[in-house]
């Protein structure tokens, strides 16, 4: 193709095509581009995409969490039978020969034993104490009296109280 | 003391100023340097006014988050070329998706097909980039590309081939068959017997 002929043709485009035109309108289509783009890299760097997934988070897991129930399967039926009362087994009480030794000194070492010896053996424990603190003959007479269903020590009589008063009144008066 | 830039009207200069820190007049500057090429090249690419203006956009916004990497290792405009192409080319691959869950929405093609007027004459009902569109899809891609960078954006060979990396001899040789069948195109048109009215 010669210039000449490749002239005629752009002068045919031109007739068309008017580039001024062309760039005429391209230039109001892009009128407030550089505006728009500042516009969008600010709210970009306003907005990162990491703000945007940690604000969009809660969101998805809210609506997990109300669909996780539409969406899982059942849990299997379970094929072991459940244990039976009966064959539950319920730890066995410490027997007496494993509570260990009470000291029969008095005061903190026998407070402490008191306290590790579990609760199983609490009323031996409670026994030992007492005949510790207020004599073999106290508990005896105690436990005695318990059996024949007789009033014990602890039953104040009318007596009692009007001297139980009467410390509480005046120190003194014992 | 360095002398401060007033008008920002070459590449050079605009770069400069991002250097000097401020940003917001280099970035101005800058887009508005190249938006009607960035624009241009983005409606050919996806023949669409408002995905034009969503790439152009997009583009202009990559450019200037990396332009503090741009070595110069080739002019600004070539290096906003390539941005453009990738941008559209993402863009028309998922518009493409996003048409192929939209199954049974082809309402433009049931209207030309079914409308009893000549291609010619529904060319001429077109607007102006429409009618563009039309004749330019005639053309192979090399050709069409080449045409617009010299025919509209008045680039040079050179320029031309340092953006798609093909030598100015064969760039030449596309030019020329474009701008062939494109004259053949319009003759066959109403389009052409008007203007020859026209002119007399």
């Amino acid at each position: 193709m010669d210039e000449q002929e490749l002239r005629d043709d752009l002068r045919i485009i031109e007739s068309a095509f008017d580039r001024t035109a062309y760039q005429a309108s391209i230039d109001r289509a892009t009128r407030t581009l550089s505006v728009d783009v500042l516009a969008r890299m600010q709210q970009r760097r306003r907005f990162p995409a990491w703000k945007v997934l940690a604000a969009a988070l809660p969101v998805a897991a809210a609506v997990v969490v109300l669909i996780a129930p539409w969406t899982s399967t059942p849990p299997s039926v379970q094929t072991t039978p459940s244990p039976s009362v009966a064959s539950a087994t319920v730890p066995d009480a410490p027997a007496i020969s494993s509570i260990p030794s009470v000291s029969t000194t008095p005061g903190a070492s026998v407070r402490k034993a008191a306290r590790n010896t579990p609760r199983a053996s609490a009323a031996v424990t409670d026994e030992q104490l007492l005949s510790e603190m207020y004599g073999e003959q106290f508990v005896n007479g105690l436990s005695a009296s318990i059996q024949e269903d007789q009033p014990t020590m602890f039953e104040l009589t009318s007596q009692d109280l009007r001297l139980l008063s009467m410390s509480v009144n005046n120190e003194d008066a014992f | 003391m360095s002398t401060y830039p007033l008008t920002l009207d070459t590449d050079a200069r605009i770069l400069e100023e991002f250097k000097r820190g401020s940003r917001e007049r280099a970035a101005t500057a800058f887009v508005r340097r190249n938006q009607r090429f960035v624009y241009s090249v983005a409606l050919r690419q996806l023949n669409s006014p408002e995905d034009a203006q969503d790439a152009s956009q997009e583009v202009f916004i990559r450019a200037l988050q990396s332009i503090d990497g741009f070595k110069g290792e080739s002019a600004l405009q070539t290096w906003l070329y390539r941005i453009t192409i990738n941008v559209c080319s993402n863009m028309r691959r998922k518009k493409k998706l996003q048409s192929w869950f939209r199954i049974g929405n082809h309402e433009d093609e049931r209207e030309v097909a079914g409308s009893h007027v000549s291609p010619e004459q529904h060319v001429l009902n077109l607007d102006f980039h429409s009618r563009l569109a039309t004749f330019l899809e005639a053309l192979p891609e090399k050709q069409r590309e080449t045409f617009c960078l010299r025919y509209f954006d008045e680039l040079s060979y050179e320029e031309i081939s340092d953006m798609v990396g093909t030598s100015v001899g064969a760039l030449k040789a596309n030019y020329h068959h474009a701008v062939k069948k494109l004259a053949v195109m319009i003759k066959d048109t109403d389009l052409y017997d008007q203007w020859r009215e026209d002119h007399g």
